[in-house]
């Protein structure tokens, strides 16, 4: 009985060294696929003047859809940065969704709102509006108050009322670069029958400058959990998106800021109310949908428009969030469960959606066994120390392999940390998240699926600093 | 170490060592070398830029030439200048740029027009189109068959000198474009204006595919080409929804009296994307016979059809106004009533704002 104990202790470990070189072989695969990708947009964008070429009557205008919860700290910098976007024609919906802090006070004082009694086509349902405010001041801002209903409910409030055939779907708490709109929109532009959904770069706000609506100077955040944030985020847009762009079957276009069709969202309903990570349900849905319809489409990132975003820089938070972000992942995935390895629908079905189960869902589960199986031999005293060692370290030099690729893209496609030192940091906390960090995020990840299993669906607070301001001197 | 495994793991983690540290001295050092570069290309950038400041102010044509001379050995610096300072002045100081471009850049410019590399290729032909004159734009007709991007950029290049003989061949090149890039091609061929009339009125002639011909009646539109009235009203019947949308759009903008009666039609017509454009051209034409067909349209059953003719109501002025008070006052249909106070809201805001 014991021998077949071990027996099977031992293919599960061995399954677990194959699972672990599959992922990041895997990983290889999309950041060499993003430098390719990274290296052509470089060129082309770097003969393309946006402004020239988009500036025209035929751009398409866009609605500016902006969900805000309790976000009284950076509304007002947020939406001052949205009103000074480059962009021929746009308009700006904040939806306040029941904020029970100062939002909505703050965005009625800030730009001399005023309740309209405008009316809307209700394509989708949602929860009841309270009001619809304009400003006499902001031609192109839109405020709508209404009940909670959630993020995606929000989101869908938005579309609604949204007057644009394209819309662009933005935390409030976020700031987006001057010329993000021109850049995000290109592939609408170059591909205009096939493009339904463009996703751009998210980036940290936290130890950045915000001045006059805009990121002034990039800087390196002081807290560790941000830095480690900072690695995370390089990897997860500038490799994984931007190689899951190339073969066309990105799954997940950020809801921090994403442009995509109208018509072609309202065919769909809209976002799920009921979804927790309503973003990649938007994708996932999407594509389903197109599919099933036989349908031609492009679902792209672009790596240079940049979205600045708050990240969490305390554990309680940061555990919120990526718990938050796993359940919807299983969320979706369980939904769209017929979609994978299912030819049907192509690379979709045959790669990202077996992708994301097998690694992204499933990973912190096999990961925790392996740590559990390790610890288990440590106890029965069969560890063969010199292999294990060697391994951990494979392990961890690995993954310094790729944060190293993923800096490589980095500054290949963007290079905005621009002092040398934070290049040494973002490698030192890329050898250092294996340590604690990568254990701790698998602990929180699993903690999701206890979560589900007692019925936990709630979003969480995310509690935010603010963006740290400098103004102009007079 | 006799374990194959151990062996393959020992081996993989020296391999994935070195790989890394390589990778990581490849950053540094690269990011020293960007570094360098970029302070040196400050450096010499303002340099020229003074340089090029004197030769702009001069009397004569001398400094510009010692320019020329003396930077023609750092050519991405000076392209820099030069593109910069043509972004920023007119009249003279153009044609200085275009000197000093003749004598340090034209023959390289000329040269990389047919590099193998395709970002070469890409930044010649927009130089070439920035600097070049006429007589240069033959040598862009070849890339008229290069790559998309590069055809979009000689298209971009030949439009900058928008004369018949240039404006045909990029029409010839538009025919020939697949779909995906025919949009871009339209933004590009905007900036000709009105010298494009002939060559649309000779393509709307030849019934061209549904895509093109839809960009096209929309270009129309958008410049405006009102003498293409016949041409454009000729499709207000088409079997696609997408090109009466554009007729209707287009007379909207060509806000011609007589198209009263095509786009009267149009407002009943089968589709009510196409009723809503027809709406709101209606407006746009300011004709007072229009107002019962604005006031019908208030009380469609569709949304968009509702907001159009709103704005056509706002756009016929206190004529439309005064109906719009007439019908939010009215109890009978709701969202007619509700769209005409919300139009009535917008008009008192519009006048408030500055």
């Amino acid at each position: 009985m014991t021998n077949a104990f071990h027996v099977l202790f031992h293919l599960v470990s061995t399954a677990i060294l194959v699972y672990f070189f599959l992922i990041n072989s895997f990983y290889l695969l999309f950041v060499i696929l993003s430098l390719v990708g990274i290296i052509r947009h470089q060129r082309i964008t770097s003969y393309v003047r946006m402004r020239e070429i988009f500036s025209l009557p035929l751009a398409k205008p866009i609605s500016i859809i902006a969900p805000a919860f309790n976000e009284e700290l950076c509304i007002l910098e947020s939406v001052r940065s949205l009103l000074t976007l480059e962009y021929p024609l746009y308009e700006v919906v904040v939806v306040n969704d029941g904020s029970t802090d100062a939002t909505l006070e703050k965005l009625i004082e800030a730009f001399a709102l005023k309740k309209t009694h405008r009316v809307f086509r209700k394509s989708i349902e949602t929860a009841p509006i309270r009001g619809i405010y304009i400003s006499p001041t902001e031609p192109k801002l839109v405020v709508v108050d209404k009940l909670n209903g959630r993020k995606a409910d929000a989101l869908n409030a938005g579309l609604n009322i949204s007057r644009y055939p394209l819309f662009c779907a933005i935390d409030a708490d976020s700031i987006l670069d001057r010329d993000a709109l021109l850049k995000v929109v290109r592939p609408f532009h170059e591909d205009p029958e096939r493009t339904v959904g463009v996703g751009g770069v998210i980036r940290l706000s936290n130890g950045c400058v915000v001045r006059s609506g805009q990121v002034f100077k990039v800087g390196m955040p002081r807290n560790a959990l941000a830095r480690f944030q900072v690695l995370e985020y390089l990897r997860a847009f500038l490799g994984g998106r931007m190689g899951m762009s190339l073969l066309n079957c990105l799954l997940i276009v950020s809801g921090a800021f994403g442009l995509f069709r109208k018509d072609v969202a309202l065919k769909i309903g809209g976002y799920r109310r009921a979804s927790i990570g309503e973003d990649m349900d938007l994708v996932v849905r999407l594509r389903r949908y197109l599919h099933e319809q036989k349908i031609p489409y492009r679902i792209s990132f672009i790596p240079d428009p940049i979205c600045w975003t708050e990240v969490p820089e305390n554990f309680r938070v940061l555990a919120r969030q990526r718990g938050r972000w796993h359940r919807g992942l299983i969320d979706v995935l369980t939904q769209n469960l017929k979609m994978t390895f299912n030819p049907r629908y192509g690379m979709t079905g045959m790669l990202a959606m077996p992708f994301y189960l097998i690694f992204e869902m499933l990973g912190p589960l096999i990961e925790l066994l392996g740590y559990t199986l390790f610890l288990y031999f440590v106890v029965a005293g069969q560890v063969r120390y010199p292999f294990a060692g060697r391994f951990f370290l494979l392990a961890i030099v690995y993954g310094m392999l790729l944060s190293l690729t993923a800096i490589l893209l980095e500054e290949y496609s963007l290079q905005r940390y621009p002092r040398l030192s934070d290049i040494v940091i973002i490698a030192a906390f890329g050898i250092l998240e294996n340590l604690v960090y990568r254990q701790w995020l698998a602990l929180v990840r699993v903690k999701a699926y206890w979560d589900i299993i007692r019925g936990n669906n709630e979003w969480g607070a995310m509690e935010k600093k603010g963006f740290s301001l400098e103004h102009e001197k007079p | 170490m006799n374990n194959p495994l151990q062996i393959v793991i020992t081996c993989g983690l020296l391999f994935i060592f070195s790989l890394s540290i390589f990778l990581f001295v490849f950053i540094i050092l690269r990011r020293l070398v960007v570094q360098r570069q970029e302070a040196l290309f400050q450096t010499r950038y303002l340099q020229i830029e003074q340089d090029v400041l004197r030769a702009i102010s001069a009397k004569d044509s001398g400094p510009a030439i010692d320019v020329a001379r003396k930077y023609a050995s750092q050519p991405k610096v000076l392209t820099q200048v030069l593109i910069d300072f043509l972004e920023l002045i007119s009249g003279r100081g153009q044609l200085v740029l275009k000197a000093i471009f003749e004598q340090a850049l034209k023959e390289r410019c000329l040269k990389d027009l047919h590099s193998p590399f395709m970002a070469r290729r890409l930044q010649a032909t927009r130089l070439a189109g920035l600097f070049s004159a006429p007589p240069e734009k033959a040598l862009l007709v070849d890339l008229l068959k290069d790559k998309p991007i590069i055809r979009l950029a000689a298209v971009n290049a030949m439009i900058q000198f928008p004369d018949p003989e240039s404006l045909a061949l990029v029409f010839q090149a538009f025919e020939q474009e697949s779909c995906p890039n025919i949009h871009t091609y339209t933004n590009i061929i905007f900036g000709a204006g009105e010298k494009i009339e002939p060559f649309v009125k000779d393509y709307l002639g030849r019934s061209p595919s549904v895509e093109k011909l839809t960009l096209l009646v929309e270009l129309a539109g958008a410049v405006p080409l009102p003498s293409l009235y016949p041409e454009v009203t000729g499709y207000a019947d088409h079997p696609e929804k997408e090109v009466r949308i554009k007729v209707a759009k287009a007379l909207g903008k060509f806000l011609i009296p007589d198209s009263y009666d095509t786009l009267e039609r149009m407002a009943g017509d089968r589709e009510w994307e196409v009723q809503a454009q027809a709406l709101k051209a209606l407006g746009n034409l300011k004709n007072p016979a229009a107002l019962v067909l604005l006031t019908r349209g208030l009380y469609s059953p569709v949304w968009h059809v509702r907001y159009n003719a709103r704005e056509g109501l706002l756009n016929l002025g206190p004529l439309g106004i005064r109906r719009l008070e007439e019908v939010s006052k009215q109890k009978a249909d709701r969202f007619a009533s509700d769209m005409a106070i919300m139009a009535l809201e917008d008009f008192a805001s519009s006048q408030v704002s500055p």
